[in-house]
């Protein structure tokens, strides 16, 4: 492709960004929490990918997870309970040059903003979300969220909860428009970058769900998991996550699954046997939301005013005469 | 010999011979045979004219009437007998179409339409105007587009390539003022961000006026000021970035080179259409400072945008970028300029700036009408014209390397189109050569008919060259616009009637020769021979021009032709031509190579490759029976048996390479280690010692000092650490309390 002489002379001896760059203030998880994994995994993306800070956007709901922007050292938003989604969209639409990645907890995301969840998926605009499944409620310190196991002792359900989890891969394996589907666990650094590293490669909606620990409310919830490779199943393909040897020989239960394929997509999250980690689905060809629905014009406040006050003169009562 | 054959031998030969020339009868308007259903053009139905879309269509600039029409009968009409009357009603406003044509001056073809309406309307009952009219109006209202309606005329060329042009340049334009305009915008905001940091953006007045009227009162402004003034000064713009950020700015609202949005749209805008090609490059050269002040603006303000403008690297760069480091992208931003010439009126001392700018980088789209491509016959009889004039420049411009290339001629640019796109917006020269119809031709012959004979007669080839499509010669040069590209000369079939009225069907070829009989100053080249004089000697051009030199010995080319009464005529040609048409088979045969058709390159490397490979054959072969007869028992015969010939299978274990895993270097077990990789970040073992355990550039924990803590610290950091990764070994302090304990502990990690 022709290069203009002058992105050349420009861009040659630009200077390299350390990981530290990219760290924001000092984070305040428990110590052990698996938001810290996450919080480094995404570090160093940002790194790897040497992301301009001013172009890049975290936004998040509430929650301990929703912290995330402030430790970043980007732009972000710390946005209110369960409404990341349509702010981060809101960025997304008028400054599709940006980055755009949400932060959100299993409370943020499938109770209070399920519905923005859903919609958004539909939207599949061009941004990485990755949903902090801890189980719990964290922040608010232990009540029962939609995913929290049947029979979770909390706050909220003293005597153990009643129902059956949400499952948060089945619902969103079930929208409308879907283009990009994954689920990592915080405890696999390598896995986990590379999967967040697909989500972000991937032009669309990338969902990621991310098993989180949270050492101080469900201490022993993924402990099994931790301790056991067999309880985990690895979806490999050479379009989705190809493993280390070493990880390769840790974790033995490895299946080849095309991340095209909608339907093995839905068979693997039905089964409760072993936790999917991988790309379950991921569609290129999803047009985005916000390339659809791009401006013809310059966005000015002139323009702005005008279509105001086009707007407000509709209400306005001119006197008869 | 013959007397007639001898006269006939001295024509062709010397072209002198008077006692033949007199015989022909100047009255007689002679045609190339194969014109012969091509008297009445505007009854046919063909390609042209075209229409100019005054709105691209699907990324189109032009429609031929005639698709046109179709699309809309497609469109509106029932298929089958049922839609026969109203197909006809629209096909003979078509048809009225391109009468007027001729006729009226240059109009679109809405205006056209109602005037063929009105026309055809005039002597019409109520009843079927009505008739007609409900047709028309179905087909009108299905037609949707609209565009000045051309007809393939001595004008054509420069219609169509200033209309691409344009409809190219419109886009890029657009992409320029938006690009310029949104820069301007980010650059404003960003001064506009600073301003309102300033005090005088925070009085007591300021801060009232942007509330609006309603809430005012609700408000102490003064306080306000008070308060926000009294904070902490915010961080303001460093005054050298917010000099350059103005200054880009002023250049980006000064330019000439595109609209602005919010100045009247031709307000100082630079035009770019000439008619020489020295004025197109003064221009150039004029603005050229402009241009390059306009192109570091946009560098500027693109780095400002996104804060990536470092003074100390980017200051030394921006004031050393000068036109020479200007590259074929950075122009392509820009608009190109049209000239547009004749041929004609190329003086020397223009030709060689023409081909000055074709060597250049310049965006230049150059249009260049030729009018003669045969040249004028020389005045010294016999001395060699080699017929191809007006393929030089083409030629020529190719030899440059530099240059985009169009060669065609007005007939056929409706299927050059997109060859014509692409030299517009190839970034750098372009020159279109087109063919554009001679006054040395018959004043009644149409345009249309002499173009296409000068492509179809290999006269004057249409091909395109992009020197900058991958791939070697063949794709760079693209001459699918010709017809019969595999033969070397052009060949239809020919229907007439012999003397005793019966039907004869021949295949006639259609060559340069013919396409010279067209051009009145050859008329003494060719020799009408009354049809009592044909002779069984006589040879039709195209297979006496395959002959060798002692085969043609006694044999006389002849062209066929018809004249006004579609009779046949034999015309026998003078030899200077013949020579002339061998010359021109030749150009063509080159052509094609180029384009990659008869590659003799390409023919003789495949040659040389099956002969190798036929040889190796056959040694293998031949080693297999001496193998064979060596054996005891196996008798040889011509050939060895399949399985023998098949290649010797390779023993897979012999080349199979070992999968070798790559193991973690072993680690010292009696040292502490972590395996990194795998830390999970989680602060535990950095909040229990930050100085014994510390994060890498990956944020992932390792062990910086094993001195800055105990093995205590160790053993109980391996218990907590959640993915059990850390790894104490043995303690460095073998005196170290409780040691005992901290060792079977450890012993769970080792
Ligand atoms: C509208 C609203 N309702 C309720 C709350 C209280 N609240 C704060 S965080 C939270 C749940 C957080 O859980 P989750 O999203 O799983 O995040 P975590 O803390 O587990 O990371 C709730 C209910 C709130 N802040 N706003
Ligand atoms: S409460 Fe749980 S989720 Fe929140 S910071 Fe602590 S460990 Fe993490
Ligand atoms: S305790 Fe383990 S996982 Fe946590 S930071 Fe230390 S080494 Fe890493
Ligand atoms: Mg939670």
């Amino acid at each position: 492709m022709a290069v203009r002489a002058t992105d050349l002379l420009l861009s040659s001896g630009d200077e390299e960004h350390t990981l530290e760059e990219y760290e924001g203030r000092m984070p305040r998880w428990c110590t052990g929490c698996g938001d810290l994994a996450i919080l480094a995994a995404v570090q160093k993306l940002c790194r790897d990918k040497q992301l301009n800070r001013e172009k890049v956007v975290f936004v998040s709901g509430i929650g301990c997870s929703s912290r995330f922007p402030h430790y970043m050292g980007t732009y972000g938003f710390h946005g209110l309970h369960g409404r990341a989604l349509p702010v981060a969209e809101g960025v997304k639409m008028r400054r599709p040059d940006l980055d755009v990645f949400v932060n959100t907890g299993d409370g943020d995301c499938c109770s209070i903003g399920a519905a923005h969840w859903m919609h958004a998926t539909r939207y599949n605009m061009n941004m990485t979300v990755m949903m902090h499944d801890n189980n719990i409620y964290g922040l608010t310190k232990k009540q029962a969220s939609p995913t929290s196991p049947k029979g979770t002792r909390s706050n909220t359900t003293p005597r153990g909860s009643d129902l059956d989890a949400f499952d948060p891969l089945a619902a969103t394996l079930g929208m409308s428009n879907l283009s990009f589907v994954a689920q990592a666990v915080d405890w696999i650094p390598e896995l986990l970058y590379k999967i967040i590293k697909q989500g972000y490669e991937h032009r669309g909606f990338s969902f990621i769900r991310i098993l989180q620990r949270c050492p101080e409310f469900m201490p022993n919830r993924f402990e099994a998991c931790v301790q056991d490779p067999d309880k985990l199943l690895l979806l490999t393909h050479k379009n989705g996550i190809e493993l280390s040897p070493g990880l390769a020989k840790v974790y033995k239960n490895q299946k080849e699954h095309d991340p095209l394929d909608l339907v093995g997509a839905q068979e693997i999250a039905g089964t409760s046997e072993r936790v999917p980690v991988g790309i379950l689905y991921r569609n290129d060809s999803v047009p985005c939301y916000e390339d659809l629905r791009q401006p013809t014009e310059l966005i000015t406040p002139q323009l702005i005013r005008k279509g105001l006050e086009t707007e407000l003169d509709k209400f306005t009562i001119w006197p008869s005469d | 010999m013959s007397v007639e054959l001898q006269e006939l031998l001295s024509f062709h030969r010397t072209g002198k011979n008077r006692a033949l020339k007199d015989k022909k009868e100047p009255a007689l308007k002679l045609r190339p045979a194969l014109f012969a259903d091509y008297s009445q053009l505007s009854k046919l139905r063909y390609d042209y004219p075209l229409v100019l879309l005054d709105e691209s269509r699907n990324g189109d600039h032009v429609i031929s009437l005639m698709d046109l029409i179709n699309e809309v009968l497609r469109l509106v009409v029932p298929p089958g007998t049922q839609g026969t009357r109203v197909r006809q009603q629209v096909l003979a406003l078509e048809l009225k179409i391109r009468e007027l044509l001729r006729t009226v001056p240059p109009s679109k073809l809405g205006e056209l339409w109602r005037r063929a309406e009105k026309d055809l309307l005039a002597h019409q009952s109520d009843e079927v105007a009505q008739q007609l009219q409900e047709s028309w109006d179905t087909a009108w209202a299905a037609l949707r587009v609209d565009g000045l309606v051309v007809d393939c005329d001595s004008e054509l060329p420069e219609q169509f390539v200033r209309h691409f042009w344009r409809c190219e340049e419109a886009l890029r334009t657009k992409r320029g003022s938006a690009k310029i305009d949104r820069l301007i915008l980010k650059l404003g905001d960003i001064l506009t961000v600073d301003e309102l940091k300033s005090e005088s953006s925070r009085t007591p007045r300021k801060l009232r006026d942007s509330l609006g009227s309603r809430y005012q009162d609700a408000f102490d402004f003064d306080i306000m000021a008070e308060l926000l003034n009294s904070a902490a000064a915010p961080v303001r713009l460093p005054a050298q970035r917010k000099k350059r950020i103005k200054a880009a700015l002023a250049t980006l609202k000064s330019q000439h080179f595109f609209k602005h949005s919010d100045t009247d749209a031709s307000a100082g805008q630079y035009g770019f259409q000439y008619r020489s090609v020295s004025a197109a490059m003064a221009a150039w050269y004029e603005r050229l400072p402009d241009l390059v002040a306009l192109n570091n603006a946009i560098a500027v303000a693109e780095l400002e945008i996104d804060n990536r403008y470092c003074e100390t690297r980017h200051d030394l760069y921006l004031g050393r970028l000068g036109a020479h480091a200007l590259s074929p992208a950075d122009l392509a931003f820009f608009p190109s300029y049209l000239v547009s010439l004749s041929e004609r009126d190329l003086d020397s001392g223009e030709q060689a700036i023409l081909m000055d700018a074709l060597s250049s980088d310049l965006p230049l789209k150059i249009l260049l009408r030729v009018n003669d491509i045969l040249g004028s016959p020389s005045p010294v009889d016999a001395q060699l014209h080699n017929g191809v004039r007006g393929q030089q420049f083409a030629a020529m411009t190719v030899g440059l390397n530099d240059a985009f290339v169009v060669q065609g001629s007005s007939s056929n640019l409706y299927h050059e189109q997109a060859a014509v796109e692409r030299g517009i917006n190839f970034g750098g020269p372009a020159l279109f050569s087109i063919y554009a119809g001679s006054c040395n031709m018959p004043a009644d012959l149409p345009v249309y008919l002499s173009t296409a004979a000068a492509i179809e007669s290999r006269a004057f080839p249409a091909y395109s060259y992009d020197p900058s499509a991958a791939g070697g010669l063949a794709c760079r040069y693209d001459i699918e616009a010709n017809p019969q590209l595999e033969a070397q000369w052009v060949a239809h079939e020919f229907i007439y009637e012999d003397e005793a009225l019966q039907r004869v069907t021949e295949t006639l070829a259609f060559t340069m020769l013919d396409f010279a009989t067209l051009d009145v100053r050859y008329a003494d080249y060719f020799a009408d021979v009354p049809k009592d004089s044909w002779h069984e000697n006589m040879r039709p051009a195209v297979e006496y021009l395959e002959l060798a030199e002692q085969e043609r010995q006694e044999l006389v080319p002849y062209v066929v032709m018809i004249d006004d009464k579609n009779c046949l005529h034999r015309l026998v040609v003078d030899d200077m031509l013949i020579r002339v048409a061998a010359r021109c088979a030749q150009n063509w045969d080159t052509l094609r190579e180029f384009g990659g058709i008869n590659n003799s390159y390409a023919q003789a490397a495949a040659e040389r490759v099956s002969q190798h490979m036929a040889a190796e054959k056959e040694q293998a072969l031949e080693d297999l029976r001496a193998q064979l007869a060596s054996r005891p028992g196996v008798a040889t015969s011509g050939s060895a048996p399949a399985a023998l010939a098949r290649e010797p299978e390779q023993d897979v274990a012999s080349v199979a390479v070992e999968t070798i895993e790559p193991e973690l270097e072993d680690a010292d077990p009696e040292g502490a280690y972590i395996e990194t990789p795998r830390c999970t970040t989680c602060d535990e073992c950095t909040a229990r010692n930050a100085r014994m355990f510390a994060y890498d550039e990956n944020k992932q924990a390792y062990i910086a000092d094993l001195t800055a803590g105990t093995y205590r610290d160790l053993v109980e950091a391996a218990e907590n650490c959640q993915v059990a990764i850390i790894h104490p070994g043995k303690p460095l302090d073998p005196k170290e309390a409780g040691l005992e304990d901290l060792l079977a502990r450890a012993a769970d990690f080792s």
